[in-house]
């Protein structure tokens, strides 16, 4: 097993996981599975369909280094996009999910979703300025958490450490690279919105 | 950054809500549960078939030749893993005999616990099951060949 520094870069893990080297599997692991969790959570709140989702997402990339190992053609063509494959695995594992446990678990998202949105109260213009730290931050995850689907997704994305390419994002979110930098712009004016500081 | 209308840079609100999210960043606890998974996806077994099982002889009326042991047999392609459980322990052998080593694996919280024995000449080999809990056994040939028995609940012996 060869002794990680830490610094390598996604498609050197991917490598080296194809080589069989467990300890660049987890380095993956460790790297990726906190945002894969917060990037499915911003698709969905439906409890325990996140943490399925992410750990199918993992199976699957054994199975494919399993693959791989076997035949080398099936190797990602873009090592360092392994983690772009990840959240594209990840989604279609959570769509699968309510696929096959009907339609309720998306009505049961939006009704928390809209529950939440009711619950809360936006901050006043001078409120907002006035938010330090801690405050701010959470004031910021619960605006966050009544944006849209299709905004928390780009914002996850955007937010990602470190955030997916644009090619990467657009393919995810399935809308052309040139509209993604409006609906940013748009999402944040939501988000400020959801803070009460365009109101 | 200043406090004063942090918010009204797209970049700076991005990189607030950054920061904000990354706070409730999780599942670094979970590295191992994932790795588990990993684990059990590499170890490139084959899964024998369960083909005699006393307990279900004893369900079905058929009597069993010692009474109080609980007789398995596992089968897949060139090998057979047969065992008894009796008082506390796993008793059995491979056939045919040969080089390897057999696992005896039972899931914990926190990662597969794994027993090794080695055959002797004529392929037998004991372990001693001190937790009451799932298990299975893993032969692995001198080649390297993985194959496992299913899950098994319990040590507990078949009492009629």
């Amino acid at each position: 097993m060869v002794t990680l520094s830490g610094t390598e870069g996604d498609g050197e893990l991917y490598k080296l996981a194809v080589s069989g080297d467990r300890g660049a599997v987890q380095e993956l692991v460790e790297r990726h599975h906190g945002d894969l969790l917060l990037y499915v959570r911003a698709k969905t709140s439906v409890h325990g369909v996140v943490e399925d989702a992410v750990a199918e997402a993992w199976l699957q990339l054994f199975r494919h280094l399993r693959r791989v190992a076997e035949d080398p053609s099936k190797a990602l063509k873009k090592p360092e996009s392994v983690r772009f494959w990840l959240y594209r695995t990840a989604v279609n594992a959570m769509n699968d999910q309510f696929r096959t446990s009907s339609r309720q678990s998306d009505l049961a998202d939006r009704v928390t979703v809209e529950a939440r949105a009711r619950g809360e109260t936006a901050f006043e213009p001078d409120e907002l300025e006035g938010l330090h730290g801690q405050e701010r931050r959470s004031a910021l995850r619960e605006a966050f958490g009544r944006l849209s689907e299709s905004c928390r997704e780009l914002l996850a994305l955007l937010t990602a450490d470190p955030p997916l390419s644009y090619a990467e994002i657009a393919e995810l979110v399935g809308r052309p690279v040139g509209s993604l930098g409006p609906t940013r712009q748009r999402c944040l004016e939501a988000l400020r919105r959801q803070m009460g500081a365009a109101t | 950054m200043s406090d004063a209308r942090w918010y009204e840079g797209d970049d700076q609100l991005l990189e607030e809500l950054r920061v904000a999210r990354g706070e409730d960043r999780s599942g670094e606890d979970q590295v191992e549960l994932v790795m588990v998974g990993y684990d059990i996806v590499m170890a490139d077994t084959v899964e024998a078939a369960l083909v005699h099982d006393s307990a279900v002889d004893a369900m079905a009326g058929v009597r069993s030749d010692e009474a109080g042991a609980r007789m398995l047999t596992f089968a897949a392609e060139g090998v057979e893993i047969e065992f008894e459980l009796v008082g506390g322990r796993i008793v059995g052998h491979i056939d045919p005999p040969g080089d390897g080593v057999v696992h005896l694996e039972q899931p914990t919280s926190t990662g597969p616990a794994v027993t090794d024995a080695t055959p002797d000449e004529l392929g037998a080999f004991e372990f001693a099951l001190r937790l009451p809990t799932t298990f299975r056994l893993r032969f692995v040939d001198g080649a390297g060949r993985s194959v496992a028995t299913g899950w098994i609940d319990g040590p507990h012996e078949t009492s009629r």
